[in-house]
């Protein structure tokens, strides 16, 4: 199985890990601390037994002495030779003599075995005491009779038996100890065993995915730093695919997260299953994987290696009951071409991933510097919006409308510009899609709201009261309650509601179209016109179109550029005209830039047109001396 | 038992009458007196002898040797005469110190006899001396004994050659 094969990868080697020195530490502890106790034990027994055998020799000394005394007075060597030969019983008592006052020997006894001529001698022995020497205990016992001393008695006991006694506990304490240690090894190596199974988990813990098998974005990250260390040293590159699914949120919003993790797993088996034999497939983070293919250079290697991934999302993936088409917008960079660092790699993978999920997703894209530059820009872009209103860089231009029939400035439209103050100009083409993808355009499209209801005030009041102003919204807008922001509006800064003109696009529609629907009724039953803009680029659906309560179409610049030469956008457009009029809407035509557009447009009936051809967006000033020059003008007349 | 007593390394030649007298004075470390028949505190142990005794020098030179806390004291006797404050007589078979004296036993509390007349002793002897070849031992009479209200040592009695009950 080709994930079991990878995980071998990411095995940290278990002999040398904390189970073998911990074996090794309890092993040198529980001997040393063993040898220890058993040293002390047996230096004690040594002790013990060496004072209990002066002790009981002392004892018997005093008894055979006490029982003495009369054959020493009497110096009957008979007598004390029979109370010698007692000793007989204690069998290591090899040599015994009794003395009288003066030293003359009266009696003596030696077994048979003893070694004669090692006996030492005994006279250089107090009248009482006892030392060790020549391997045995010699021990000297006044003997006395009605409290004088009439004599000596005098012992030589062998330490044979006592240090053969020793040995035996020496070989006890050894046995045991062995044992002890036996059995403490053995319950060492279980517990090893049980560290070992834990390392080994913890291991896998920290390199695997549980939900995909597949190795993680720790792994990952070790695997780019290796491959990187190891094609320095060679002249191979290596890529890396950045993968991240497109709309994986809704899966687990709607479906829930077991579908989203059983997709993730099928999406890995995919993976793995388009991948050549070296190529590493890792789960980098919530909806992202990463693929990791060494030798892999130039461009042509590139998108080769970029279309096998994108096969994986080709079909559909059965999930427990639900079969799902996966989509995911893959960023591809290369080593060292993109990036001389894991980090800076990934980032560029990343900057290609972004960059195909703006063309539009469900694709792969391959990294270049330009891209990373846009990224860069368009991260600046989005970071200075958000303070874009409160300083003022914001402004609105108006582009006038005109009635084509009378020729006359019917409206204007509030185009919004935005000044940066080290960028310079900005167009909304570039920050608009930045502020929609960040939520700023809410905050933003209230400004342009309010900006545009009030410069239109100040212009009905200087009596240009036949003009209305189209805003365009977006759809977060109008998710936001669209009506109550208008109706905040227009009481705000006074403007009649006939005066105002919102535009929608078909795609901010799409979504809760019923709550739209209502929003934009409750507007046109203010007196509030609703135009669709952009009209025959979206889903141009008619059936959205009868639902919506709308009064105006604007025709997309796209059909008008190429009037009327181009005979598909001129019948597109004068069937964009005659349905619109059929359905009692007024048509607006946008980006007419010639005589020859304006004249095709009035022959198919078009009711009003805007563009470069009559105007080019204005400032409120300029906008106003037009207003003022069209008034004079109509006051010549 | 078998006793002997014999000294077999004996520094000088020992005179059969010092060894004797010097058994004599042992014989009476190993007795104990009843304490009416003792010395006061530091007063002498009185050996009695006949003054004929071949023994009597022997047992003179032995005087004021230690005998359990006093000093021994050795005192002639006539033939026919014990009185007290004998605690040890020595009588011989030639000396016809004939202790024994049936009409008077009470005579003879707490006085030790020791005889040498081995062949017939004195029914009163507590120790009989007797000799076996040239080594010395003895006998000893528990009867005369306990009649003399005596306590011999068990020591004692254990080098006897005979115990008489």
């Amino acid at each position: 199985m080709t994930t079991e094969r990878r995980r071998d990868r990411f095995r940290v080697s278990s002999g040398a890990g904390l189970g073998g020195r911990v074996t090794r530490a309890v092993g040198l502890g529980a001997g040393a601390a063993l040898l220890l106790s058993g040293l002390i034990l047996d230096t004690f027994v040594y002790v013990s037994l060496r004072t209990a055998l002066v002790d009981d020799l002392t004892i018997q000394a005093r008894i055979t002495a006490e029982s003495s005394s009369a054959a020493i007075v009497f110096k009957d060597a008979a007598a004390a030779t029979q109370i010698l030969a007692a000793m007989q019983v204690s069998p290591s008592v090899e040599h015994a003599e009794l003395r009288d006052a003066t030293g003359a020997l009266v009696a003596q006894y030696t077994r048979a075995d003893a070694i004669q001529n090692s006996l030492g001698n005994p006279l250089a022995l107090p009248v009482e005491g006892h030392r060790f020497a020549d391997g045995r205990l010699h021990l000297s016992q006044a003997v006395r009779e009605a409290g004088r001393v009439v004599g000596s008695l005098r012992l030589a006991v062998t330490l044979d038996p006592f240090y053969r006694r020793m040995l035996t506990y020496v070989g006890i304490t050894l046995v045991a100890s062995v044992l002890a240690l036996g059995l403490g090894f053995a319950l060492v190596v279980r517990i090893r065993r049980e560290i070992n199974r834990t390392e080994s988990r913890l291991d896998y813990l920290a390199y695997y995915d549980p939900v995909t098998g597949l190795p993680n974005r720790h792994a990952a990250n070790e695997r780019i730093q290796r491959l990187i260390d190891t094609v320095g040293r060679s002249s191979e590159g290596f890529a890396l695919l950045l993968i991240d699914l497109d709309d994986f949120k809704v899966v687990n919003d709607t479906l829930g997260h077991a579908v989203g993790d059983e997709l993730l797993r099928a999406l890995a088996g995919r993976l793995t299953e388009f991948m050549r034999p070296n190529d590493m497939a890792f789960r980098f983070g919530g909806d992202e994987f990463v693929i990791l293919a060494p030798r892999v250079t130039g461009e042509v290697h590139l998108r080769q290696v970029g279309q096998a991934a994108m096969l994986a999302f080709q079909g559909t993936l059965q999930v427990g009951t639900h079969e799902l088409r996966a989509r995911g917008s893959v960023g591809i960079a290369q080593f060292p071409r993109d990036a001389t660092s894991a980090e800076a790699l990934v980032r560029a993978a990343d900057t290609a991933m972004y960059e195909a999920k703006r063309q539009g997703k469900d694709r792969f894209a391959l990294f270049d510097a330009e891209m990373y530059r846009g990224a860069t820009r368009r991260m600046r872009l989005e970071t200075d919006l958000r303070e874009a209103v409160a300083r003022k860089e914001l402004s609105l231009v108006y582009q006038p409308i005109l009635d084509l029939r009378s020729e006359r400035l019917c409206g204007a439209e509030a185009l919004l510009r935005w000044a940066h103050p080290e960028l310079g100009i900005v167009s909304p083409a570039e920050f608009i899609p930045l502020a929609e993808a960040s939520g700023v355009i809410v905050d933003i499209g209230l400004w342009v709201l309010y900006t545009a209801c009030r410069q239109m005030k100040v212009w009905t009041d200087q009596g240009h009261d036949h003009l209305f102003m189209a805003v365009n919204v977006s759809a977060r807008q109008i998710m936001r309650g669209l009506d109550e922001q208008v109706h905040a509006a227009l009481s705000a800064t006074g403007l009649d509601p006939h005066r105002l003109e919102i535009e929608i696009t078909e795609h901010s529609m799409v979504e809760d179209i019923d709550s739209n629907v209502e929003q934009l009724r409750s507007l046109r039953e203010l007196g509030v016109q609703v135009a669709v803009d952009d009209f025959g680029t979206g889903l141009s659906s008619l059936a959205y179109l009868k639902r919506l309560p709308i009064g105006k179409l604007k025709i997309d610049r796209a059909f008008v550029k190429d009037l009327p030469e181009s005979e598909d956008d001129a019948a597109i457009a004068s069937a964009i005209i005659s349905m619109a009029h059929r359905l009692g809407l007024t048509v607006v035509a946008e980006g007419v830039e010639t005589e020859a557009q304006r004249d095709f447009l009035a022959a198919q009936g078009c009711d009003c047109l805007q563009g470069f051809l009559y105007s080019h967006p204005l400032l409120p000033n300029a906008f106003g001396e037009l207003l003022a020059a069209q008034a004079a003008e109509l006051s010549r007349v | 038992m078998l006793v002997v007593l014999a000294c077999p390394k004996p520094a000088r030649a020992v005179d059969e009458d010092e060894l004797k007298a010097a058994i004599i004075l042992n014989i009476m470390t190993f007795v104990d007196w009843p304490a009416d028949a003792s010395p006061s505190a530091g007063g002498p142990w009185v050996l009695c002898v006949g003054s004929r005794s071949a023994l009597a020098p022997a047992l003179k030179a032995l005087e004021g040797r230690p005998v359990h806390s006093g000093r021994l004291l050795v005192r002639d006797v006539q033939p026919g005469a014990v009185t007290p404050p004998c605690h040890a007589l020595y009588v011989e078979a030639r000396d016809g110190l004939h202790a024994a004296n049936p009409a008077q036993p009470g005579s003879l509390a707490g006085l030790l006899v020791i005889s040498d007349d081995a062949v017939l002793p004195s029914p009163a002897a507590s120790v009989i001396l007797r000799a076996v070849g040239s080594r010395l031992g003895f006998d000893v009479n528990l009867h005369a004994a306990r009649e003399a209200r005596l306590q011999l040592s068990s020591k004692l009695i254990r080098l006897a050659k005979v115990v008489k009950q």
